[in-house]
């Protein structure tokens, strides 16, 4: 295992060299029990690359506000003989960019003007529902049970290539990694939040520019009101703005038992972290 | 040693500004040939030093498309990174400068781009497997289009939008009744602003919330016009954003800058309406006439110099940092020398007189948000009247009568037009051929579905709504086009409307006052996000055709079969894009017989119009001028002649504004952002060779928007005016129509009324040709197909033709729709009126009084203080 490697070398320093280190990473999967965390980790600058690492949490009490797909800062305290994390704060997606501001500034009217459902948590079931794919045809979240599935929202005419370009290619990424498990075992879904445009011929053309395996990545639409409903259960929200759509930023990851893992605001994690997560979730160790 | 392109937008200016140089002397030269295109491909990594490190491997002579494969990011990595055979001035500043020089076979630097860091290869050959071009989609990050920045958006326009959605009722039939949708409007945006205040008197938030929730009510304050207050909801979020360093800083900052700006410019004191490219504002030759809010400009230059100082490449606010220096009257002394624009790259590079703004003057006193225009003559007394709509839901159409002094009156609730509140769009024609002239309201558009109004002119100077008897009423739609034309030359007009995100249809004229929807049958029921619906018949096949522009998507092209069908021909015939399309129409710009299609491309950016605006590189699509090739297809002229600029155009229209029989162009520019003050644009068209910029020599480049745009000879002098609504998209970006007055000039002219008879009365697709010897020159043909021109405003149903300096008519030739039947006059005298009807022999020369519009005035300064006066004149 890659990791342990890098624990034997941690442990491995000086003994005068007691360090300290500002990460930030993507939590993957929480062990309170073990006083332990998963986390994909960025790359520390003159440290370590980005990479999946556990790590010893002392202060358990920080871990039981963590939730897989959350982003988090730490410190991370490396010294003779151990390597833990501490000064745990999630960073919440935050972005002072034109769109996520607009997002999120109609949301909070949206909400004031009691126009919103609680979204799903993390660890709850995730009711069935039923849209159409890019071939006509009804696509149950149940047919999928037994497998792990990870969704995100799109709208195929996004001008910008950092929301919903971004969030695709992601999931290129997904399908490039997983090859083997693509249909068997991973289920891609790209729920389109314009589905008065985005119809299936639509997502049929959209799904060939990303030369999208239609065994298991499946681009999804339907009525307005389903896809409403949808994408309520995970705090997905889209507004009409002169010809495009203002919209949050969402990527989800459910289980094999249709729990919901993680739902990951935002664009700020890598493919790799979303590709870490999956894994995590379909129990493979890295 | 790692070269990094661009890796701040420090050096990334400078390469800009560097550039700048060779392309604002090259473009035209370089770009009018054929698109050269380069087969490449590209990798993509997130991290600098993994592209050094790729790039190493590259150049030890490591397969580029194995590597692609293995370590890019990017979509193309599972095609060995192959983008396809690109035109490199698609794709990102960035990448296009890296490519300079870069011979095939060879590697560019490494370049960074927000996707990452990237490193491409020119090729030797295409890819013989892959398509010969890269889909916009896929390489969105790499194309130019991917790097444009959105307008800020601040106006409140989405705030108010959302809070009327979440307010709208139930129940099906609102959206036909135009008093509840006025309520549900207002409701709308007051429930929102109290929701806001509620959540702010509750406290226990925290401060990111509490600056979003005054960030969101300062929004819907813009929205209202009520800047003291959105002003005070910024300073107030900002100063928290401030204390807890937030993200939403940023955005504050601009904000109060827009508002700040906005406020200036419509202070409550004697002002013009809203920034004129004229002597008054941009260039202050006579500032004495102008009294800005100077301490509101103040605070807007503060806060733009603060905001370029942490984002000096953003182009928006260095824009608008000197709109600023020029509403406080300091431009261009007082503009810090890294951010002037120079005055220079404003000048008009021709002057063909100087137009003067009449409207208040002649009594068109019109202030409101964006709306549709027609001028026409419903009265049939040979005077041209105006009708006007406002996008306000709450605001009633108008309807001014021309007095024949040069004045109007505002005949609304004579004419029985006060109930017609709301609509974008209006469009004219006589569809049930009774001798007058009738409306059609379009509304809807950008927002939710409503009903349309097809108003019936009783010819005694009143109007009856029809829309539910005549079968055009049965569901709500979102439209702001449509277009009258006889499909299948029944005599009768059809009515083909324009949707967004429903089918368009086709309504087949019964002519018994009723309509039959045959949008399925006829095959031209694409859904679409569809912005303008034009017609011609492209072909001179003798059935009218039609085009469709649409936002975010490929425009379609209909041919018509003859038969009441239609078959889409868009990609044959070459005429798809722009990809943001909005107003169009089909036009005979180099008069060659066949209708050329201009199409506007409404990119959503301010940054991108004031780039191109002064020549520097851009990266947003820009409008295309489709020259008709005469064999079914249109070739892409829009470099050639001049026209590759970036507009962000609403309303626009044509009209000879010199009598060159050359057709010119009016674009009203903007969107609903405060932050969007770009100038309207007029362009010359220089005997269908080039178009040239006039806007700021002829005093017609006004900075408030654009929609309605109408050509047309008011005065009976022989010369077209331009008839502009002004206004954005929300009740705080309200301004005064404009009419500007023609200055006149030496060209002869003709116009001709068509009345049909067999074909449909208002002549709509009658083709005129007027064949004429100018002078010493030999003779030429001049093309006009009837119709009341672009898709967003109306110009008169009788064409004034300019022919030219000394010209003598030949001859003109009228052919007739549906009785396929031409008639030819020869030796007509120029300068007059004349109605021709089908089927006659010989023509009427109608006598028409000549005037001066506004009336009575000594010069153009009267006029421009009683532009003042009606600045201010608000709903009450």
């Amino acid at each position: 295992m890659k990791y342990a490697l890098w624990i034997a070398f941690l442990g491995a320093l000086p003994a005068c060299a007691a360090q300290q280190y500002q990460a930030t990473g993507l939590v993957l999967k929480i062990d309170i029990p073990h006083h332990t965390m998963l986390v994909s980790g960025d790359r520390i600058p003159g440290y370590m690359d980005a990479m999946v690492m556990p790590y010893d949490v002392r202060d358990s009490k920080q871990l039981k506000h963590l939730e897989p797909g959350m982003k988090i800062e730490f410190r991370l305290v490396v010294d003779q003989d151990s390597a833990y994390a501490s000064d745990i704060h999630v960073r919440a997606f935050e972005s002072g960019e034109r769109d996520p501001v607009s997002a999120r500034s109609l949301k909070l009217l949206q909400s004031a003007m009691g126009q919103d459902a609680p979204p799903l948590v993390v660890g709850q079931a995730v009711p069935d529902f039923q849209l159409i794919d890019q071939d006509n045809r009804r696509v149950a979240l149940s047919e999928f049970k037994g497998k792990v599935i990870a969704t995100t929202f799109i709208y195929t005419r996004c001008p910008l290539p950092n929301y919903c370009f971004r969030l695709t290619n992601n999931f290129g990424q997904l399908q490039k990694r997983f090859a083997n498990e693509m249909g068997r075992d991973l289920i891609l879904l790209s729920i389109s939040f314009d589905p008065q445009h985005d119809r299936p011929e639509v997502l049929a053309k959209y799904a060939v520019i990303w030369k999208a395996d239609l065994q298991g990545w499946h681009f999804l639409t339907g009525s307005l009101e389903d896809v409403k409903r949808v994408c309520g259960m995970f705090g997905m929200n889209f507004w009409p703005d002169e010809g495009i759509l203002t919209h949050s930023l969402h990527t989800v990851v459910l289980d094999r038992e249709g729990k919901l893992v993680a739902n990951i605001e935002g664009n700020q994690f890598t493919a790799q972290q979303l590709g870490d997560l999956v894994a995590t979730t379909l129990g493979q160790t890295q | 040693m790692m070269r990094l392109v661009g890796r701040s937008s420090w050096p990334l200016c400078a390469v800009v500004a560097a550039a700048l140089l060779c392309i604002f002397f090259l473009p035209r030269t370089a770009r009018s040939q054929a698109p050269q295109v380069l087969p490449l491909r590209i990798i993509v990594v997130p991290s600098a030093e993994q592209a050094q490190a790729i790039l190493n491997r590259l150049q030890k002579g490591e397969d580029f498309a194995t590597v692609a494969r293995q370590a890019s990011i990017d979509p193309t990595a599972n095609q060995g990174g192959y983008v396809g055979a690109v035109d490199p001035s698609s794709l990102r500043v960035e990448l296009r400068d890296a490519l300079k020089g870069v011979a095939a076979g060879e590697l560019t630097a490494i370049v960074r781009i927000p996707a990452g860091y990237a490193i491409l290869k020119v090729l030797k050959d295409a890819v013989g497997a892959e398509p010969g071009s890269a889909n916009p989609t896929r390489i969105l990050p790499l194309a130019g289009p991917g790097s444009v920045r959105l307008t800020a958006d601040i106006s409140g326009y989405g705030q108010a939008l959302a809070a009327i959605l979440a307010t709208k009722p139930k129940t099906d039939s609102w959206e036909m009744d135009l008093r509840q949708v006025c309520e549900v409007r207002e409701q709308g945006t007051r429930t929102g602003i109290s929701k806001m205040q509620e959540a702010l008197a509750g406290g226990d938030m925290n401060p990111d919330k509490t600056a979003y929730v005054r960030f969101t009510l300062g929004q819907l304050w813009a929205y209202q016009g009520q800047m003291d207050q959105a002003i005070a909801q910024w300073e107030a979020a900002d100063r928290i954003a401030t204390t807890y360093s937030l993200s939403l800083g940023t955005i504050l900052e601009e904000a109060l800058a827009v508002g700040y700006l906005h406020r200036a410019s419509r202070a409550d004191r004697p002002a013009p309406p809203g920034i004129g490219i004229d002597d008054t504002w941009l260039f202050p030759a006579h500032p004495a006439g102008a009294h800005p809010n100077v301490d509101d400009a103040e605070k807007a230059i503060a806060y733009f110099t603060k905001s370029l100082a942490r984002d000096a490449g953003n182009y928006e606010l260095q824009w608008l940092l000197n709109v600023s220096y020029m509403t406080a009257g300091w431009y261009p002394d007082k503009v810090p020398r890294q951010y002037l624009i120079p005055p220079d790259a404003f000048k008009s590079k021709e002057n063909i007189g100087r137009f003067v703004d009449v409207a208040p003057a002649a009594g068109l006193n019109i202030f409101g948000m964006a709306g549709g225009a027609i001028v026409d003559d419903f009265d049939n007394d040979g005077l041209l009247d105006v009708v006007t709509s406002d996008l306000d839901d709450c605001t009633p159409m108008k309807f001014f009568h021309n007095n024949g002094d040069g004045t109007f009156s505002d005949r609304t609730a004579r004419a029985k037009l006060s109930d017609q509140l709301g609509g974008l769009n209006l469009i004219q024609a006589d569809y049930n051929n009774d001798g007058c002239v009738d409306i059609l309201v379009l509304r809807g558009a950008w927002d939710f579905p409503r009903r349309l109004s097809l108003l019936r002119n009783n010819c005694d100077g009143t109007f009856t709504d029809v829309t539910q008897q005549s079968g055009l009423g049965k569901v709500p739609t979102s439209t702001q086009t449509a277009v009258w034309t006889d499909i299948d030359n029944d005599g009768k007009l059809d009515l083909f409307i324009g949707n967004e995100y429903s089918p368009s249809q086709l309504f087949l004229n019964r002519g018994d006052g009723t309509f039959e929807d045959i949008s399925h049958a006829a095959g031209i029921d694409r859904v679409a996000f569809s912005k303008a619906v034009v017609a011609a018949d492209y072909d001179n096949d003798g059935y009218p055709d039609f085009y469709v522009s649409n936002l975010n998507g490929e425009n379609f092209l209909y041919h018509n079969n003859g038969d009441r069908t239609f078959t889409e021909v868009g990609a044959k015939a070459g005429v798809q894009a722009p990809w943001m399309s909005f107003a169009a129409w089909f036009f005979d710009y180099d008069n060659d017989g066949w209708p050329d299609l201009f199409v506007n491309s409404y990119a959503n950016s301010t940054e991108e119009t004031a780039l191109s605006y002064v020549g520097l590189p851009h990266n947003a699509e820009t409008l295309k001028l489709y020259k008709n090739l005469g064999n079914g297809t249109f070739k892409d002229v829009t470099a050639d002649v001049g026209l590759d600029r970036v507009f962000m155009t609403m309303g626009s229209n044509f009209g000879d504004i010199d009598n060159d029989g050359y057709l010119d162009v009016y674009l009203g520019n903007g969107n609903p952002s405060y932050a969007s003050l770009i100038p309207n644009v007029l362009l010359h068209n220089r005997e269908g060779k080039s178009f040239v910029d006039v806007s700021a020599s002829s005093g017609t480049g006004a900075m408030t928007k654009g929609h309605g745009v109408a050509f047309a000879d008011f005065a009976n002098n022989g010369n077209e005016d331009i008839f502009v609504v002004m206004g954005g998209a929300t009740p705080g970006d309200r301004h005064n129509a404009r009419l500007f007055e023609n200055p006149g000039n030496a060209n002869d002219w003709i116009t001709l009324h068509l009345v049909g008879v067999k074909s449909n009365r208002s002549a709509i697709g009658a083709r005129i040709t007027v064949t004429v010897e100018n002078g010493q020159r030999e003779h030429r043909a001049i093309y006009r197909t009837v119709g009341s021109g672009g898709s967003f405003g109306a110009s008169p149903l009788e064409q004034h033709i300019g022919l030219g300096k000394s010209a003598r008519i030949e001859k003109i030739e009228i052919w007739w729709p549906a009785s396929n039947t031409r008639q030819v006059f020869s030796n007509v005298k120029n300068n007059q009126f004349l109605e021709i009807k089908e089927f006659a022999t010989a023509y009427t020369k109608l006598n028409r009084r000549t005037f001066t519009l506004g009336g009575r005035r000594n010069s153009g300064l009267t006029a421009a203080s009683a532009t003042t006066k009606a600045a201010f004149h608000e709903r009450p």
